[in-house]
């Protein structure tokens, strides 16, 4: 999923911000309550839970982006 | 006319004796009205204008209330007990409708304010990349 992601990060450069996370190291993890990795948490851009998409899904990662953006 | 109780003269327009209370034998008096509650027997023991105190005046029924004592014990109605006055029922009472609506205002509020605090949830403003929409891309190194 790595590549896949660089690639929607380029693609929505400027409209939406890709971080990333180590769940092993990363209390935040534990925060959300992440079941496993892969797992992508969108936030709009006041910090709100928008969606999370779990495991490696492509195309509905990209809807995830479609939908953060301007959000 | 005289009362054939005390046998004092009294008005022939009483149903009862202005000086004794007893019941009068009374060519004008007029029944009352006969529903359900008035075609009871006379309980036993009941006498009638005959008795020393007076019956009920002429067309009445006897007394069905349980205050009844009987007759002869202080004469028609002398020792009946007060009528306790009947409070409006429950829905009547105006306080019922006022704990009714704040009862409702009450639990519109608890929905109102269950509803903002679910829609708002948390936040993580920190996480957030450059003012942007940001995909938090939870990983591992194995």
């Amino acid at each position: 999923m790595a590549p896949i992601v660089d690639e929607l990060e380029k693609q929505f450069q400027g409209k939406v911000a890709v971080k990333r996370i180590n769940a092993n190291l990363d209390e935040t993890a534990g925060k959300f309550g992440i079941p496993g990795v892969p797992t992508y948490v969108i936030l709009d851009s006041t910090g709100k839970e928008l969606e999370r998409v779990v495991g490696g899904n492509p195309p509905a990662l990209l809807a995830g982006f479609q939908n953060a953006q301007g959000k | 006319m005289k009362c054939p109780n005390c046998n004092s003269e009294t008005s022939e327009m009483l149903t009862r004796c202005e000086w004794c209370g007893g019941g009068l034998p009374h060519a004008h008096a007029q029944a009352p009205a006969q529903g359900p509650g008035n075609t009871a027997p006379p309980p036993q023991g009941y006498q009638s204008e005959s008795s020393p105190y007076g019956g009920p005046p002429a067309g009445f029924p006897p007394p069905s209330d349980a205050s009844y004592s009987g007759y002869g014990q202080g004469g028609w109605g002398a020792q009946r007990e007060p009528v306790q006055p009947v409070g409006q029922p429950w829905y009547m009472k105006p306080s019922t409708y006022v704990v009714a609506l704040v009862l409702v205002v009450v639990i519109i509020g608890a929905i109102a304010v269950s509803m903002a605090v679910k829609g708002s949830g948390p936040r993580y403003a920190n996480l957030v990349v450059g003012g942007q929409p940001t995909v938090l891309d939870f990983y591992t190194d194995t």
